[in-house]
């Protein structure tokens, strides 16, 4: 297809013709809409290469602050698209050499054929490299005799935040995939689980079949207009990083990289991965007026003046203060309305600094008939995952204020939540305590 | 008086006539063309990256959210002939000695951190050596006292600052010695300008900070709150001290992110009056940079702005991602290319940026009005940040600008097949670091090493010069006329800032294949002298005695 002939098919016709077809030659289809870059011709490749020495690459596999592009503000602007990959374990118990070197040489093929990120040059607006990073489940780590004193089950964190058992997802590991270019990831994964015999120009030579199974797969953009455009509700604002409206991940909200970094114990350098998939209620939630919203969203001290529209007035910081959190039973009685950054900030440590790292986060593409997006962070303890989502939780506070002025819990509604631990680069590969 | 009714037509009169009078006397080809050079003549514009032979090692870190801080600005501070480079934007500025056409850091520099935003070399106290002004964010800005080659803290203070992002010098109430203009932005870390929000050209309250007026007292600085410069708190990147008007006395151009340019127009008691500068003008201006472009002896004023040619993407992917990436800026409305603002010589400016062909360029940050080939008429270049490769296969807007004058316009040449490279460029100057006649460029980027490309494609003559006092020290706002292989040339001297970036004071112009020119200088005072028959290829310091060489490359 010409690339005329394509001009005014979405990101999400293309993404949902892949999901809804499904196989590879759909995907194949869309990739050729967007000039794939698995085409062997391309000459100079599509997108910039990346490296053949792993020595170059950070250690960590969730080294990614500092290959993401800067916005204005100087915040780290998280990539567009997203690809998760729900994988079931198919190889031997314990896993064999041969496996193990499959799995490394698929991942260096994929480091072969994109830059990591922007590749250290911030200052750009176009995340064209490629991030990742494959994380094992508990179910996995049980097989393999692994035990991660920071890696709650599924199970465990859905019972704490007094949710059904039952929304454990049962993959044993998970491949996130991050970019700027949704062609990038569809080019990725046809070369980990499809038939592509090249990549971006570089041949791939391992796939990841045989020793994994992609068991689900869900698919996520955000990014200025994006939720705008790839849900079908016209209240979402035009300029809307995220569905529900505002901006979020701000300096202040985001904790370092390195206090999200297991430092000690055999997987020192890697951390643990919370992953959930919610469901939104967009129609109550735009029933609200903006400024309500807004209270709700930020904290009912923040208004029109502080926060614009879809949050652009605020610059690198969120606003949200100690005070706002120290002011939270005053301001509920004065406005009727507790805000949910302001309740997750009741969770910061005591410097006040955010526990857990949002790794990706994003509208989900892959959701038919309603809408839900997909939220990842990496933290030193998934039970650090667990009070950050409790702090969300109405019953936590002893407020009078109803629960759909409580934050904006009341219009999430959880979908599916998973646990893993991703090792540092090089014991990236099926670690294993056997 | 208006520039056109009396003066200024006066002495390019004479100075045309001088001119023709050399012409007949055969020194300048034939057909009319009067010593002109085309690319024929083996005169170009083409550079070398010399940044590891010249020893020049900065890099900036990617600090300074929005705009950066990222400068360069040139002084030949030690007064040994050579141009010497401050560098800002990385750990910390660092000040390079050129010994010789190479550049050695110089130890003991004192150390202010990253909070140094931008920097001016100003003679304060009138002694002959370049003093440095270094401003902070946050803090008070620090003036260096230069005793003889040294920088000392001197005890000048100025109150706490926000946001400085520069400044600009002249003796503004003529009093005798050189006051300051320090222009605000605000701080994108924290917020946008209230222009990012409206599609309407001019925004009545911005949310920036102030620019302050400090009067020189001669025992220091002293804020001006009554000069009708401060009324605004807009987010300024860029001024000048130049005389619009021909009144001379020094106006103020002020490029504003995000709103309207202004024109402060100087009424000689101390006060300006205020013009906004409306309709296709009003734009978000992000350099401040001064040059007779039309040659009618008016200083002209050119802005950098941000054009972006999304159009130009085919691929859907592309196309749609860099649509949302840069709506906010393409639907401001503010967003149409650089501004190349006309003055009719009453201080009344009108672009015409497409006329001369230099709307298209990126998105332009400092830029200079420099003769880049020695054919005697100012080129331009600007750097770009570099935000994409629209056109993957042939980038250029990632390039820094680079226009060649070409009779009334400008063409907008391939700046890679001049050797100059891509940056994600801020500050930029153009200087002659080598002594061998020609403009080299030094580029400051965002986040990266700076870079310095030697001129190696000038190979015609050329004329510099600084006109100064009795103590050495650059008389701001006298007028220098070169006549040159096109015709006159007027160079209005100022501090030669622009946005994080200042330009030698050496001011230079290309004479083609003259080997003689003549100087015609006017005093602010309205001293004018005519210095005939001077040798090309030279470097001279002009005062009112006569003029002395200070360098000569032409042997």
């Amino acid at each position: 297809m010409a690339p005329d002939d394509s001009r005014g098919l979405s990101r999400r016709a293309l993404v949902r013709a892949s999901l809804a077809i499904g196989g590879t030659s759909a995907l194949a289809a869309c990739q050729e809409a967007e000039r794939a870059p698995t085409e062997a011709a391309s000459d100079p490749p599509e997108y910039p290469r990346g490296v053949d020495d792993p020595a170059s690459l950070p250690d960590r596999q969730h080294a990614w602050d500092d290959y993401l592009v800067k916005s204005v503000h100087g915040t780290d602007t998280q990539s567009q698209h997203q690809l998760i990959l729900g994988l079931s374990y198919e190889g031997s118990v314990p896993p064999t050499d041969a496996e193990r070197s499959q799995v490394e040489s698929a991942l260096r093929t994929l480091e072969r054929a994109f830059r990591w990120g922007s590749g250290l040059d911030t200052s750009g607006s176009v995340n064209d490299g490629l991030l990742f990073m494959l994380g094992y489940a508990p179910r996995y780590l049980d097989r393999v005799g692994v035990e991660v004193e920071g890696l709650q089950r599924p199970e465990t964190v859905l019972s704490e935040l007094g949710e059904e058992e039952s929304l454990a997802a049962d993959f044993d590991a998970m491949l996130i995939l991050d970019s700027d270019y949704a062609s990038i990831l569809l080019a990725a994964e046809e070369a980990l689980f499809g038939e592509a015999e090249t990549l971006n120009g570089v041949p791939v030579e391992e796939r990841l079949t045989g020793v994994f199974a992609v068991s689900e797969r869900r698919t996520g953009v955000l990014g200025k207009g994006r939720p705008a455009q790839e849900i079908d509700h016209e209240e979402i604002p035009e300029d809307a990083p995220l569905s529900m409206g505002f901006r979020a991940g701000f300096d202040n909200s985001l904790p370092e990289e390195d206090d999200a970094t297991l430092s000690e114990g055999p997987f020192a350098g890697g951390t643990t991965l919370a992953v959930s998939r919610v469901r939104t209620d967009l129609d109550r939630w735009y029933d609200q007026p903006h400024e309500q919203r807004t209270k709700e969203m930020y904290c009912p001290a923040h208004d029109y003046d502080d926060v614009g529209d879809v949050g652009d007035r605020l610059g690198s910081h969120s606003g949200i203060t100690e005070e706002n959190v120290d002011d939270m039973e005053d301001l509920a009685e004065e406005h009727g309305i507790v805000g949910h950054a302001q309740k997750v900030a009741a969770a910061r440590d005591d410097e006040f600094r955010t526990r857990i790292l949002r790794r990706s986060e994003g509208v989900a593409t892959d959701e038919v008939g309603g809408s839900a997006f997909n939220f990842s962070s990496v933290q030193t303890d998934t039970r650090k995952f667990v009070d950050v989502r409790r702090a969300m939780s109405v019953d936590e506070y002893d407020l009078d204020v109803p629960d759909d002025r409580h934050g904006i819990v009341d219009y999430l509604g959880t979908v599916s939540r998973s646990t893993f631990l991703v090792p540092p680069r090089a014991d990236r590969a099926l670690p294993s305590g056997r | 008086m208006s520039r056109r009714d009396g003066r200024f037509p006066v002495r390019v009169r004479a100075v045309v006539l001088a001119f023709l009078l050399v012409a007949s006397a055969g020194c300048l080809g034939v057909g009319g063309d009067l010593g002109g050079l085309s690319a024929d003549d083996g005169t170009d514009i083409d550079f070398r990256d010399r940044t590891d032979a010249v020893g020049l090692d900065y890099r900036t870190d990617g600090g300074g959210a929005g705009n950066g801080d990222d400068g360069v600005y040139v002084a030949d501070y030690d007064r040994d002939g050579w141009r010497d480079v401050l560098a800002v934007g990385g750990d910390r500025p660092a000040l390079f000695r050129n010994a010789g056409g190479e550049f050695e850091r110089v130890d003991g520099f004192p150390e202010f951190g990253e909070a140094v935003k931008s920097a001016l070399f100003v003679d304060y106290d009138g002694d002959g050596w370049d003093d440095l002004l270094l401003l902070r964010s946050g803090a008070e800005p620090v003036l260096l006292d230069n005793e003889a080659g040294t920088f000392e803290r001197s005890d000048a203070s100025f109150g706490n600052l926000t946001y400085p992002l520069g400044a600009t010098a002249a003796d503004y109430d003529r009093d005798g010695d050189l006051d300051l203009l320090i222009y605000q932005s605000g701080d994108w870390k924290t917020g946008k300008p209230e222009g990012y929000f409206g599609l309407t050209h001019f925004v009545a309250e911005d949310n920036g900070n102030p620019n302050v007026l400090y009067e020189n007292t001669d025992d220091g600085f002293e804020r001006v709150t009554d000069a009708g410069v401060s009324g605004a708190d807009r987010w300024s990147l860029a001024a000048s001290f130049v005389d619009l008007n021909g009144d001379r006395l020094p106006d103020v151009h002020v490029a504003n992110d995000y709103n309207t340019d202004v024109v402060y127009i100087n009424e000689g008691n101390g006060s300006f009056e205020e013009r906004l500068i409306r309709g296709n003008t009003s734009r978000n201006g992000m350099s401040s940079e001064v040059a007779d472009v039309n040659g009618d002896g008016a200083q002209d004023v050119f802005t950098t702005n941000i054009y972006l040619p999304l159009d130009e993407v085919e691929d859907d992917e592309r196309h749609e991602r860099l649509r949302l990436l840069f709506g906010y800026v393409l639907k401001s409305g503010r967003t149409k290319g650089n501004t190349l603002m006309l003055n009719d010589g009453e201080g009344t400016l009108t672009d015409r940026a497409v006329t001369y062909r230099v709307r298209q360029g990126g998105w332009g940050w400092a830029a200079s009005l420099a003769d880049l080939d020695n054919d005697g008429d100012r080129d331009l270049i600007h750097a770009t940040q570099n935000v994409v490769r629209i056109d993957q296969d042939d980038p250029h807007y990632t390039h820094p600008m680079l226009f060649e004058r070409d009779g009334e316009t400008f063409e907008n040449l391939d700046a890679s097949a001049r050797n100059l490279s891509e940056h994600d460029g801020r500050g930029l100057v153009t200087f002659d670091y080598d002594r061998d006649g020609d403009r080299d460029v030094v580029i400051a980027p965002y986040d990266g090493n700076v870079t310095v490309y030697e001129n190696v494609g000038a190979t015609a003559n050329s004329v510099a010069f600084r006109v100064v006092d009795a103590n050495g020290s650059t008389v701001y706002g006298a007028e220098v006329t070169v006549a040159g292989p096109g015709g006159p040339t007027e160079i209005q001297q100022t501090v030669e800032s622009d946005f994080l970036s200042q330009e030698s004071r050496v001011f230079h112009l290309g004479l083609g294949d003259r080997e003689r020119t003549d100087l015609t200088v006017v005093w602010p005072d309205g001293t004018e002298r005519t210095f005939e028959d001077v040798a090309a290829n030279q470097q001279l310091r002009i005062t009112e005695n006569g003029t002395e060489t200070v360098v000569d490359y032409g042997g």
